[in-house]
């Protein structure tokens, strides 16, 4: 017989605990972060000798009354978005195959669908940036707000805004405030920092690398108790 | 006059390791025998009795196959299962307000 005789565990408020205990259960049973975390790390920290040995593109173009010119690494377009695309490839393997070993479905295909669009988006709007140098206000310098806006829509900033889906997708509040602590950090770090082609990249890549170390050590302990 | 939430419960969900079972299978999309049983800290042979109890309501999908050599069973939620959970938690909440509400 599988029906038991009513309990004090089948009262209202200890099914409705017990079945959050459940949902936690599963949800730290599902979760990776700090995998997606240490890859980004690792392909950011890359990015810096692709971009600093790649080719650089001077355009020049006259724009009255002066002359506008743009320099940017023709290696850092080719690189990121096939880094970016290959990486939620093997995030979504890494998902799937850790889901499966631990007998659970994984809600990971928002996260990579949405990543894989958000990178080459903002790939594209790099692109249109530094081909319409005109459109960001010339002849008097960028404002504070465009830059931020071309920092959110660089390859660090895709990798940030992606984070919010994934902390959505896992239901991962510390997730979610160090995604948009990381966006900031993407956002604002370049007014604290003097200008340098890997300085804030290897800043980036550092704190994305923290984070995986942070979350590695959360997931271990949390795994620890519920066994 | 409303009804009793008491009067909405159904009797096949209402049971702790029932709900327990559609719980982790709606957070978890797909889930594995070993990984109910463990969670749920019963013997195989409950579990398959309580998984049939779910699955002649068809609250519950049982697909059984190997992943290698090893057999594996798979549970997934039907769209009534789905149904019959959020019931379920509704009732559950609205039992505890009421019985909130009538007592002093």
């Amino acid at each position: 017989m599988t029906d038991t005789p009513a309990s004090p565990q089948d009262g209202p408020r200890e099914l409705l605990s017990a079945t959050r205990r459940l949902t936690r259960e599963v949800r730290q049973a599902q979760r990776g972060t700090w995998f997606p975390l240490l890859l980004f790390a690792a392909l950011t920290l890359i990015s810096v000798p692709v971009t600093l040995n790649s080719r650089h593109v001077l355009d020049c173009r006259v724009n009255p009354p002066g002359k506008i010119c743009v320099a940017y690494s023709l290696g850092a377009f080719v690189y990121w978005p096939l880094a970016l695309v290959l990486a939620y490839a093997v995030i979504a393997a890494f998902y799937v195959h850790r889901a499966r070993s631990r007998g659970v479905g994984t809600r990971v295909r928002p996260y990579v669908l949405t990543g894989v669009i958000i990178a080459l988006v903002a790939t594209a709007v790099s692109l249109w940036f530094v081909t319409h140098p005109g459109a960001v206000g010339f002849p008097s310098p960028p404002s504070p707000g465009t830059i931020v806006a071309y920092r959110l829509v660089s390859p660090e900033g895709a990798i940030g805004l992606a984070l919010l889906v994934l902390a959505r997708v896992e239901r991962n509040r510390a997730l979610l405030v160090f995604g948009l602590a990381y966006l900031v950090i993407v956002g604002f770090g370049w007014m604290f920092t003097p200008r340098s082609a890997w300085l804030l990249p290897v800043t980036t890549a550092a704190v994305l690398l923290l984070g995986s170390i942070g979350f590695a050590l959360a997931e271990r302990r949390a795994a620890r108790s519920v066994s | 006059m409303t009804e009793h939430p008491v009067n909405g419960l159904d009797d096949v969900v209402h049971q702790r390791v029932r709900l327990g079972i559609l719980t982790i299978a709606h957070e978890a999309r797909r889930v594995e025998f070993g990984f109910l049983r463990s969670a749920l800290d019963l013997t195989a042979g409950n579990l398959g009795q309580h998984l049939s109890v779910l699955e002649k309501a068809e609250l519950v999908h049982i697909e059984k196959g190997y992943e290698g050599k090893r057999p594996r069973t798979w549970v997934n939620l039907t769209p009534e299962g789905e149904k019959a959970l959020r019931d379920e938690i509704a009732h559950l909440k609205r039992l505890i307000q009421q019985v909130e509400q009538t007592t002093p």
